[in-house]
């Protein structure tokens, strides 16, 4: 199919009556999204030329041009000396969590400015991953010097007790503190309440971890709930993958709902917008979770080429273990297309791969799978010793017996030559989601 | 981390598909840990050894090689990017979504090695500090911005007074360099901001002084239709102002004055052909200049 150019559509809605294709053109569009958007596009900005803010706006615009006021550029000034300041003070400190304690900042009057506030959240925010504990002594020192300077009006904007308080509730979230979180997110909530200067883009980042603390702790309605409006505000405050990283946990929750369709639809927009930007974690994740669900609407064709560009970007990007997952899937999108052997042939890949890399309960449940297909295949010589070898582990003790129990009722069925596929199955799924339900006892296979 | 097998490791790919040689990284690191004041050191054998995968690395030295290797390449390399480490036990389904939904890992940062080298912050390696300095934003940011946002604030709020105006403009400034956000586009940041100072300046003086007549057609900012009617029209209105002389007059006398492209030919002495020539023209421009505007710098 052509499609016309920007240049021909553009004629087109300049007066579409006399276009001399005209007929050609309303037929074409009729049947194409894409030109009826670019069109959609060209009528809305023509549409808004007969308005008259626009041209007000304009002439705004055009005639002023004074510069920033003095009192702007003292306080730029302030910001950057104070800055400095604090990078001074800090550098030698941040890189080693004894030494940052032993110098106790809290007490050091050199530290009492609103700009060593500010890089010690920032330094907390960059902690968060790699030192999650690091980065709670650091940020609970943001949030103890913001208090003491707020008290004596000496803080210059309460944004930054906010914020100190919300790094905070962000580092307890990654630490798994979820019920502190909370607290300190409740404080930094309020104080955005107060301050005139707090925006929609400072509540959404509360918003934001608060929704994640939900959807982990099962909370999923509420989480959606939030993620939802965390994304609107970023959406408004132009802040893209703030939003973007918003409409995932959406999508996330969505699929944790079942409603796997409105999930896939929300990854589906993640994808088109996270693709210009080159964001390939972003998209890699969302192409990820948009075939998930796909995956589980048995829309296979739909899923395929999402899992196949969410491999090749992990492989750009060096993600082995992401890769190995995303291989995973394509195993089962295999088994469930009937085309057992190159499904087979990933599952053999995936449990080695897994195994390699120590990461032994998903190994354990990539064997089962395999166990599981070769039997529906009709290969079933092999399978007795796979599942054997079959080794999981759990820090949880009721866990790991629990487990145990699943396991060995699986030993049983290979001794007694009864293994088949639903059996191997129902192990497997017991496995698979006993992290989810801890206390779930293994009952046999009815 | 990896434990052998025929592939690169993370750290190996990274190191190759930036020509960095080891010895060279070994060396810098000897260096990195002379100036962090850190007591771990990493010899030739030993960086070997983890660069193939053969032996595992402690936190200390992962933090080591992370610092050399954005010290030498300027890169917010992370330990992620470089080494496998070991994410908590799931099943596929749930580590699919659970790992993918917090908002922590899905900024550019994680994906850095293969984006463009930014500004390395000069107070430790593993702190990132990438802010341009605060004066240096203000000038830009002010030159860019100050104007539609006065605009905003005349056109969509209904404030007149133009001191009133420069107040609130500098609020929103002192409130952004204060916070240093980060957003991809600052405008709508600005004018987010620019709106809720606006809000706020209503709600007092309607508790101070009786509203005048147009303060009390505020447009209803909360709904979607109004952000992105509004969000087009400032648009617009920072695209015109960017255009020509020429094609201004010309789109404004066809758009809003509704004249006829004879009678604008007539008024400007020229013949009807070349207006149809130059509203193709402009209306392109126009459309170029709005995207430039609205879409996302790559």
């Amino acid at each position: 199919m052509r499609h016309y150019s920007e240049e021909e559509l553009a004629d087109y809605a300049f007066d579409p009556r006399r276009h001399a294709e005209k007929g050609d053109i309303e037929s074409h569009l009729a049947g194409c999204p894409e030109c009826r958007d670019r069109l959609a596009f060209i009528e809305r900005i023509d549409g808004a030329l007969r308005e008259p803010v626009p041209w007000e706006i304009s002439d705004d615009i055009r005639s002023e041009t004074p510069p920033p006021s003095e009192v702007l550029r003292n306080r730029a000034r302030i910001i950057d000396d104070e800055a400095a300041g604090a990078r001074a003070l800090l550098s030698p400190l941040i890189g080693s969590a004894l030494r940052f304690r032993n110098a106790r900042v809290e007490e050091d009057a050199r530290f009492h400015t609103t700009g060593a506030v500010a890089a010690l959240y920032r330094a907390a925010h960059e902690l968060t991953e790699r030192q999650p504990q690091f980065a709670l002594v650091v940020v609970n020192a943001a949030v103890s010097i913001a208090t003491k300077l707020a008290a004596s009006k000496s803080l210059r904007s309460n944004l930054h007790l906010g914020r100190a308080y919300l790094e905070r509730g962000r580092t307890l979230f990654h630490i798994g503190r979820y019920k502190d979180a909370e607290q300190s997110l409740d404080r930094a909530e309020s104080i955005y309440d107060q301050e005139p200067e707090a925006t929609g883009w400072d509540v959404a980042w509360v918003w934001l971890i608060r929704a994640n603390i939900c959807v982990e702790s099962e909370r999923v309605v509420q989480g959606r709930v939030l993620a939802m409006a965390a994304a609107r505000q970023f959406r408004i405050f132009g802040d893209v993958v703030r939003y973007l990283n918003a409409r995932l946990l959406l999508a996330s929750a969505l699929f944790m709902e079942g409603d796997y369709r409105a999930s896939a639809e929300a990854a589906e927009e993640i994808i088109r917008l996270a693709r210009p930007r080159r964001n390939l974690l972003l998209l890699g994740r969302a192409l990820q979770n948009c075939a998930e669900a796909y995956l589980l609407t048995r829309a296979f064709d739909k899923a395929l080429p999402l899992y196949l560009e969410a491999y090749a970007i992990w492989d750009e990007l060096g993600l082995d273990l992401e890769r190995i997952r995303t291989n995973w899937s394509l195993a089962t999108l295999d088994v469930e297309t009937g085309k057992l052997h190159d499904g087979i042939k990933r599952l053999d890949e995936t449990y080695r791969a897994l195994e390699a890399l120590g990461i032994t309960n998903d190994a354990a449940l990539a064997r089962m799978q395999l166990g599981e297909t070769l039997l529906r295949a009709g290969q079933p010589e092999t399978v007795p010793d796979l599942l054997r070898n079959v080794v999981v582990s759990f820090v949880s003790e009721g866990m790991m017996r629990n487990a145990r129990i699943a396991l060995a009722y699986l030993h049983e069925a290979i001794n007694q030559n009864r293994l088949s596929a639903d059996l191997v199955r129902h192990v497997r799924t017991y496995i698979e989601q006993l992290p989810f339900q801890p206390a779930s006892t293994f009952l046999p296979l009815q | 981390m990896r434990r052998g097998g025929g592939r690169d490791t993370p750290l190996e790919l990274f190191l190759k598909k930036l020509g960095l040689p080891p010895m060279q990284v070994v060396a810098e690191a000897q260096r990195v840990a002379r100036q962090l004041g850190l007591r771990v050191a990493i010899s030739r054998q030993h960086f070997g050894r983890i660069r193939l995968g053969k032996q595992r690395a402690t936190e200390e030295k992962i933090l080591l090689i992370v610092a050399t290797l954005r010290s030498m390449t300027g890169l917010a390399v992370r330990a992620t990017d470089l080494f496998l480490l070991e994410p908590a036990l799931g099943g596929i389904s749930m580590s699919a979504l659970m790992g993918r939904a917090e908002p922590f890992r899905g900024g550019t940062r994680r994906v850095s090695i293969f984006s463009l080298p930014r500004r390395f912050g000069s107070w430790g390696q593993f702190v990132d500090d990438e802010r341009p300095s605060a004066s240096e934003t203000l000038e830009a940011l002010y030159r860019e911005h100050a104007a539609i946002l006065r605009a905003n604030a005349r056109r969509r709020f209904n404030i007149i007074e133009p001191d009133d105006i420069e107040g609130l403009l500098n609020d929103v400034f002192m409130s952004y360099l204060e916070r240093q956000p980060q957003a991809e586009d600052v405008r709508a940041f600005l004018l987010g901001a620019m709106n809720n100072a606006c809000k706020h300046y209503l709600r007092k003086r309607k508790n101070e002084a009786p509203l005048l007549p147009e303060h009390e057609h505020t447009p209803d900012s909360s709904t979607e239709e109004e952000i992105e009617r509004w969000t087009l029209f400032l648009s617009l209105g920072a695209t015109l102002a960017r255009l020509g002389t020429k094609c201004r007059e010309t789109l404004r006398r066809y758009y809003l004055h509704d004249e006829n492209p004879d009678s604008i030919a007539t008024k400007l002495d020229t013949t009807i052909g070349y207006i149809f020539q130059l509203l193709s023209t402009c209306r392109r421009r126009a459309r170029e200049i709005y995207r430039d505007l609205t879409e996302p710098r790559r």
